[in-house]
């Protein structure tokens, strides 16, 4: 049996549950034990929404032999930039008393969540363009999601 | 391929955990318990965030540390041109004869659930993905 043979076609269930069932987890515990601040999870939230679609437009824009040679430290290499994005942002354009240090950490936690989550796309194959935009579709809600918390 | 995907596996893992720790620390850090403090109050300044009074930013401009974000109770406690002292990890704050009981603040109790149980969920979510596929 080959390696294609091997690795099944992931479903439109399938990247949803992949991809929205980590940043629930923790996106319950952010409001269980840090609800008196929204904020956090809505920084953590977005940092995850963001990075998770940065990710699906990075893989439709592979073509299946690069992905098939390098997906999984792309992965590690646009979890890294979005997070430094995300500090430049939290520097810049969020500053508003000065950068605060654990809305980075929350933001960048949901970036190395999301790109977690994304691993389980990694494999000989390249999923479908229809999965890869249903995983997009996706990490715009999770971000509109933060965006409500973070502004809450 | 499968070794490269554990490594890639580790390398976010490793990412998660020391973000985590970050988190604690600086939500520690604001509480000064874990700080060493010697210095005079120049400066106090509160800042507002995007939620006035929920998120405000307590500022302590000290003569020779800099400035240092202090959780509320810490900052309300000292005043301008008081002489604060402490050690590290001791929860006295001594400011010109007077001393202040220092606590964890509502944050840091929250982290301590939530960035464990962060890593649990990270830890899963690798498990699952480095099976299927």
């Amino acid at each position: 049996m080959n390696d294609l043979a091997r690795t099944p076609t992931p479903g439109t269930a399938y990247i949803l549950s992949t991809t929205s069932l980590p940043v629930l987890a923790v996106g319950v515990l952010y409001e269980v034990f840090l609800g008196h601040r929204h904020d956090y999870t809505g920084h953590f939230a977005a940092g995850y929404g963001g990075t998770l679609g940065a990710m699906m437009v990075m893989f439709r824009v592979q073509s299946a032999e690069q992905f098939t040679r390098s997906a999984q430290w792309s992965v590690v290499l646009m979890c890294v930039a979005c997070i430094l994005l995300g500090a430049v942002a939290e520097a810049t354009a969020f500053r508003i008393a000065k950068f605060d240090e654990i809305d980075f950490c929350n933001q960048s936690i949901g970036a190395v969540l999301a790109s977690m989550a994304t691993l389980a796309l990694v494999g000989q194959t390249k999923p479908p363009d229809k999965i890869l935009d249903t995983g997009l579709i996706s990490a715009i809600a999770i971000l509109g999601v933060g965006g409500c918390f973070a502004v809450a | 391929m499968r070794l490269h995907k554990l490594l890639a596996v580790a390398t976010l893992f490793l990412l998660g955990v020391l973000l985590a720790v970050a988190n604690v620390w600086f939500a520690a850090a604001r509480s000064t318990i874990p700080l060493r403090l010697d210095g005079k109050v120049v400066a106090k300044r509160q800042l507002s965030e995007k939620h006035p009074g929920t998120d405000d930013v307590y500022l302590l401009e000290l003569n020779q540390q800099g400035r240092v974000q202090v959780d509320k109770h810490v900052f309300d406690a000292v005043k301008e041109e008081e002489r604060i002292r402490k050690e590290s990890w001791s929860r006295h704050l001594e400011h010109d004869g007077h001393a202040t009981d220092l606590e964890w603040s509502t944050d840091l109790l929250g982290m301590l659930w939530t960035m464990p149980g962060s890593l649990i969920v990270m830890l899963v979510t690798l498990a699952a993905a480095s099976m299927k596929r």
